[in-house]
């Protein structure tokens, strides 16, 4: 007990020495109103034009849900969920007006460098232990999964 | 308050080598008062006995005199969706409450190799997937700038998702913590906790071990109390990596700023985009934005209005590649070889569907069906692909201020608002769905990562109600010595005191 009252006495002190030194700046008093330039700042917002998507048509029938469901392994369990998929889908259309014809999708920043090949030699392995340790379930060397080829309930 | 958090992480180092200071003390007192301020909620699990290691051994380093890197013994936290050895990570998520990664992410190695002492996970949103750090199994993240800490729902949010980062960041806990940004997540919680938060170029700091949200937008984020720390972070962990394809494979020069006296404002060129004074933001972060201007104006900077034409569309883009992308990386989440596995063992099918419903919440839920709608053939190119044209548009519109032929039309650096406000009360907040909160609260920042190039959030002064408000720089890809010599000029210009909030609540 006496031992950790005197390291934290001591480390105060000694931190007060270095901070003495070094870190003693005042704040400044800034006046956040005065300024002495005309601003570049715009001080009203810049008005965009997106068209209001919210009242677009949507139709999604059961047999998009369903297909849905099924792709995602998710269920769309309530009235709630599928009225914010919907306006999801209203908010995505807001882009639908821009003009990008001629203009290629920028699938990464990345597109004008070359990909990184590492040569095909083993690198890495014997891991099976520390990856099988960390399944629910395993039996000896094996994940473990219920019986295949059985559709979804739905 | 403890002194030596005054300290910047070179001062601190200092210390542990001319022996007034041990990186023992600083870490036991980071433990100590991590329980201290419990009720932030900022660590999702402490790691003492880590700690406690870790810093012994540094300690013993510094006697031997042989410190193993710039960082040894500097206590820092990382957000729990990197992974790290033998330390659980979870996401914030009950997909991967018990999930013990078997390696560290290329980040969690490199600050162990640099020397640095792991506190703790910090929280999150789920999966990374929110603006507040108020969607985590865990409980929401308190802001210690908070008026009432002890109240039931009137306390602010520390932002998200990284939030429990920054607040640790803020509260003293660490001296540097690892985020991850996406589409603002470091530099979102950095703005309302009054820390620094960089997002390096896309590519600069290695994803390896990051668990994925967004592929081509995740760039793991720093937060410090000041540029200079975040500096020494980022030397220790930028650079190429083996490990991750899209790391950027040119060697890393470490970042050496001028002394503040040194810095030349008079060749700069500053852009103003106009297009992000949007509807929603504040009058004072306004005034903020504009008084900085004008600051760097006063001190030779060259300040003009610029135009990013496409900024508005951004947020939309942003949240249909988002869906696209989280619907693809959540499929890996079946139960199976890691993760919740339900008891359901009728079928493989069943069994997958049942995991998944119980391990995610609703927000993921919603984003994968809606991200598989949009991916759909018949909606793949009306959406995903469109995305993907506009998102060249946007990154096109920095491109065409950064490196534009016209000399006379070039700039710099941009600066512009981080967060349109400084952070909401949690009650208010959570009235708004997670689409709302993050198109809202992400407007500014989310055209960074689509372009992939480097922003930082630095605290510039308090609101009227005590809060930080800060504000962002971005640059061309690669140029974070210039972003960041700025950044640390307005530093020194407002001299915010990113630990003043300890002092109001007498900690």
């Amino acid at each position: 007990m006496l031992r950790i009252v005197f390291t934290r006495f001591y480390c105060k002190i000694a931190a007060e020495n270095i901070i003495k030194t070094s870190t003693s700046i005042n704040q400044k008093q800034i006046d956040f109103t005065k300024l002495n330039h005309t601003t570049k700042v715009p001080q009203s917002p810049v008005p965009t034009a997106f068209p209001d998507t919210s009242d677009n048509e949507l139709e999604i029938d059961s047999k998009t849900i369903q297909l849905l469901e099924r792709l995602s392994l998710v269920d769309l369990d309530s009235e709630q969920a599928l009225l914010t998929l919907k306006s999801s889908i209203q908010f995505a259309d807001k882009i639908a007006h821009i003009n990008t014809q001629g203009v290629r999708p920028l699938y990464t920043v990345l597109e004008t460098q070359q990909l990184q090949l590492r040569n095909d030699e083993v690198s890495e392995g014997n891991c099976r232990e520390q990856l099988l340790k960390i399944a629910k379930v395993t039996d000896e060397d094996y994940y473990v999964s219920p019986p295949g080829n059985i559709p979804l309930e739905q | 308050m403890r002194r030596h958090l005054q300290l910047s992480i070179k001062q601190l180092t200092a210390g542990y080598i001319n022996g007034q200071l041990s990186p023992l003390q600083v870490a036991e007192q980071a433990l100590e008062d991590a329980v201290k301020l419990k009720t932030l909620n900022a660590l999702v699990r402490a790691t003492p006995e880590l700690a406690r290691q870790q810093a012994q051994e540094s300690t013993e380093r510094y006697t031997k005199q042989q410190p193993i890197g710039e960082l040894d013994g500097i206590t820092v936290a990382i957000k729990d969706n990197f992974c790290t050895a033998n330390v659980h990570t979870t996401c914030a998520s009950r997909m991967l409450q018990d999930f013990v990664p078997p390696y560290d992410a290329t980040m969690s190695a490199r600050l162990r190799e640099a020397g640095a002492v792991l506190v703790g996970k910090t929280n999150m949103d789920q999966f990374a997937m929110g603006a507040g750090t108020v969607d985590s199994i865990y409980g929401p993240t308190k802001n210690i700038w908070s008026e009432d800490l002890a109240s039931q729902d009137n306390w602010r949010i520390a932002g998200g998702s990284s939030g429990g980062s920054a607040s640790a960041v803020a509260a003293g806990l660490c001296y540097a913590a690892i985020g991850s940004d996406t589409g603002g997540s470091t530099r979102n919680p950095a703005s309302y906790c009054g820390v620094v938060g960089l997002k390096p170029t896309y590519g600069l700091c290695s994803r390896h071990g990051l668990i994925p949200l967004v592929n081509s937008m995740d760039v793991p984020g720093i937060l410090t109390r000041s540029v200079s720390d975040c500096v020494q972070v980022l030397n220790a962990v930028a650079g190429p990596d083996p490990l991750d394809s899209t790391s950027v494979q040119r060697p890393y020069k470490k970042l050496q700023l001028p002394e503040v006296d040194q810095i030349d404002l008079s060749s700069l060129r500053i852009g103003i985009p106009k297009e992000y004074h949007c509807d929603e933001l504040s009058a004072e972060v306004l005034e903020t934005w504009t008084k900085v201007a004008d600051l760097l104006e006063t001190a030779g900077a060259k300040v003009r209005q610029v135009s990013l034409p496409n900024t508005a569309a951004s947020i939309f883009v942003y949240t249909i590649l988002n869906q696209c992308e989280v619907a693809s990386n959540m499929a890996r989440y079946d139960g199976i070889e890691y993760g919740h596995r339900a008891a359901d063992e009728r079928s493989t099918e069943q069994l997958y569907a049942q995991s998944r419903a119980e391990g995610f919440n609703q927000v993921v839920k919603t984003r994968i069906l809606t991200g598989n709608f949009l991916l759909l053939r018949k909606n793949y190119d009306h959406y995903f692909e469109k995305a993907l044209r506009v998102r060249r548009l946007i990154a096109e519109d920095f491109a065409k201020v950064f490196e534009t032929q016209q000399e006379a039309d070039k700039v710099d650096i941009l600066l512009t608002p981080t967060t349109l406000s400084d952070a909401p009360v949690y009650k208010d907040f959570i009235t708004l769905s997670n689409r709302d909160q993050c198109a809202v609260q992400d407007f500014c920042t989310q055209p960074a990562n689509m372009a992939g190039i480097p922003a930082v959030s630095i605290p510039v002064r308090l609101s009227k109600a005590g809060l930080p408000l800060s504000l962002q720089l971005m640059s061309n890809s690669f140029n974070e010595q210039l972003l960041l010599t700025v950044a640390r000029w307005i530093e020194a210009e407002v001299s915010f005191d990113s630990l003043q909030s300890l002092q109001r609540h007498a900690i």
